[in-house]
């Protein structure tokens, strides 16, 4: 575990050490968060504040509210470190340490979503305070159901992430299948527009991926909305579908050890 | 230390058809070839000796060493290191190895250099009194005391590689292995990283395994060589002997007097004279040094003479050349 430890304070370190790029990391997407704000107070306006899709207004901001803060947990530069690496070959510096890939990746990505997360969670305090008149407030009496979503909602996307990294090692070009990751996560997982107001089949795809386990639950979790399936399903399937990465991690780290060309031989 | 039997490794790649019809038809189809990087490789190192594999560019010496680390898994034949088969020896023989590439860097860049050499401390599980006498050599001696609190990304070149070199020394390695570790550096860096690598060769008996394009490296730091051409071995033995095999002529040059007909003793060699000194130069298949050297004393009274060695430089390009490798 001291590994684990120093490997996560190192990249916690690498995130603070400049100054400005790390500010502009942190506080960029709040933009985002408010073209969102404006995007759905305007659809609000025009329904004449009737609810959407079951989602009364109020509902509404508190949700775009928490899934910007789960959703910007990690920045693109972090998601797609472990794709960049293998594009050029300084993977192999990570395969010579005497610690496991898996958990190298795991602590690095846990220390740049701790920075990351203290401040969403900052944002997230500041959001309720100021306009919780506005919002639906979350129940301090749900943080137990909560709280085990979360970390294995965090644990699910990292896992998610790890593995289509992997997958760079079969390929030169890394974007296209960061892409691919990044609109499979923002469009499934509810990050753009909550899965609640997908129609019925497209919900029942939703839930048949890892997605919405990542995002939607926890968020459904802390309202006291619909989890889709039901809470202790949310848990188990959280589990199964970390349970499947971990396999697909073993098996494409395997291939890619077995036919690897890392840059340069 | 290492033994490596009938090793061989063949890559697959894909050959891309050209123009712009052949890009929409690549998008359709892949046409995949094998490429032989290293066939049928047998060789041996001893403990704590310093060999140079030396090659080409694409002669497979990059994906000897990615085997003999345990990155790359062998498509045939086997490779062991400390008697273990590297891809499956996990994390106990990483341990007891250390790895340089050139041109890749192993510290993490973005936090100061001593960062990177303490997390080193805790990865490989270095209790503080052997940590610290490592640490306090290597500082020393690469003179990298400037450099402990600077991140590696704003590293110059040559002092990346110097707290690189560092690094990869922390937890006393017994084999190292170095891909072309001066790589792009100036003459001083790379006279300091010979010097200092030489050393801990000699002192700590670290066993070395050097891949390098600079011929020098190899002639400072390394007993041993194995050539490698189109990824098979073409030599395998001391790099003196190397030499001696692939040299076709020796000089020597003479001050002093010239009091007899040197010319008619050595007819085949290639004479010239400059003021007092004379060069000779001999080939060595028609004439021993001996036979040289009594020449030399019965035709002048010398007043210095030297012997030159050959040229690492010149044996290599004649390896490539295809010249004496039979």
């Amino acid at each position: 575990m001291r590994t684990f430890w120093r490997l996560t304070a190192i990249s916690m370190q690498s995130q603070l050490y400049y100054r400005t790029s790390f500010l502009l990391n942190l506080l960029s997407p709040i933009v985002l968060l408010f073209g969102q704000y404006l995007l759905w107070a305007a659809l609000y306006e025009q329904q004449g504040g009737a609810a959407i899709g079951g989602m009364e207004q109020r509902e509404m901001f508190a949700y775009i509210l928490l899934a910007f803060a789960m959703s910007n947990l990690l920045n693109w530069a972090g998601e797609n470190r472990l794709s960049r690496e293998i594009k050029t070959g300084q993977v192999a510096a990570r395969c010579v340490r005497p610690a496991a890939f898996l958990t190298q990746y795991l602590a690095e990505m846990l220390g740049a979503l701790l920075i990351q997360g203290a401040v969403n969670l900052l944002v997230v305090f500041a959001g309720f305070v100021c306009f919780g008149k506005y919002m639906t407030v979350p129940s301090i009496s749900v943080l137990p159901r909560f709280i085990p979503c979360l970390i294995l909602a965090v644990t699910l996307r990292l896992m998610m992430i790890d593995v289509f990294s992997l997958l760079c090692f079969f390929t030169t070009g890394y974007l296209g299948i960061s892409w691919t990751r990044a609109a499979l996560f923002d469009f499934f997982s509810g990050a753009m527009i909550p899965v609640a107001l997908f129609p019925e089949w497209l919900k029942a795809i939703a839930c048949r991926t890892p997605f919405p386990y990542m995002l939607q639950a926890p968020v459904a979790v802390l309202l006291g909305q619909d989890t889709l399936v039901g809470l202790p399903a949310v848990y188990g399937l959280q589990l199964v579908w970390i349970l499947i990465f971990l396999g697909l991690h073993g098996l494409i780290y395997g291939l890619a050890r077995r036919n690897l060309t890392i840059a340069g031989g | 230390m290492i033994k490596a039997q009938n090793l061989r490794k063949v890559y697959k790649i894909n050959v891309k058809q050209s123009g712009l019809r052949g890009a929409f038809g690549n998008l359709f189809h892949s046409e995949w070839v094998e490429k032989v990087a290293v066939a049928d490789l047998s060789f041996q190192m001893k403990e704590g000796s310093a060999l140079a594999c030396i090659g080409e560019n694409g002669a497979g010496k990059s994906t000897l060493i990615k085997m003999m680390i345990g990155i790359l898994t062998p498509t045939a034949g086997q490779i062991r290191v400390f008697g273990e088969e590297p891809r499956k020896a996990g994390r106990d023989y990483l341990r007891r190895i250390g790895v340089v590439f050139g041109q890749k860097t192993n510290l993490w860049t973005d936090i100061p250099v001593i960062e990177s050499y303490q997390a080193v401390k805790t990865l490989y599980r270095l209790e503080e009194k052997a940590f610290r006498q490592n640490y306090d050599r290597v500082v020393e001696l690469l003179t990298l005391q400037s450099l402990l609190s600077v991140p590696a990304r704003k590293l110059s070149l040559g002092q990346r590689m110097r707290a690189d070199i560092g690094m990869v020394f922390l937890h006393s390695p017994e084999l190292l292995f170095l891909d072309e570790p001066t790589i792009g550096l100036d003459i001083n860096v790379k006279h300091t990283i010979r010097t200092f690598l030489r050393q801990m060769n000699r002192e700590t008996g670290t066993g070395i395994f050097l891949t390098s394009h600079d011929l020098d490296d190899i002639d400072e730091i390394c007993d041993d060589a194995v050539v490698l051409s189109g990824g098979r071995l073409i030599y395998d033995g001391t790099l003196e002997q190397l030499k001696h095999r692939f040299v076709q002529d020796k000089m020597i040059q003479v001050v002093g007097k010239q009091e007899g007909d040197i010319r008619s003793r050595l007819p085949l060699s290639k004479i010239s004279v400059e003021g007092r000194v004379t060069k000779i130069v001999y080939p060595v298949r028609e004439y021993s040094s001996a036979e040289v050297l009594a020449a030399v004393s019965a035709c002048f009274a010398i007043e210095d003479i030297t012997i030159e060695e050959p040229d690492i430089d010149e044996v290599v390009s004649r390896i490539f050349a295809g010249e004496g490798t039979a």
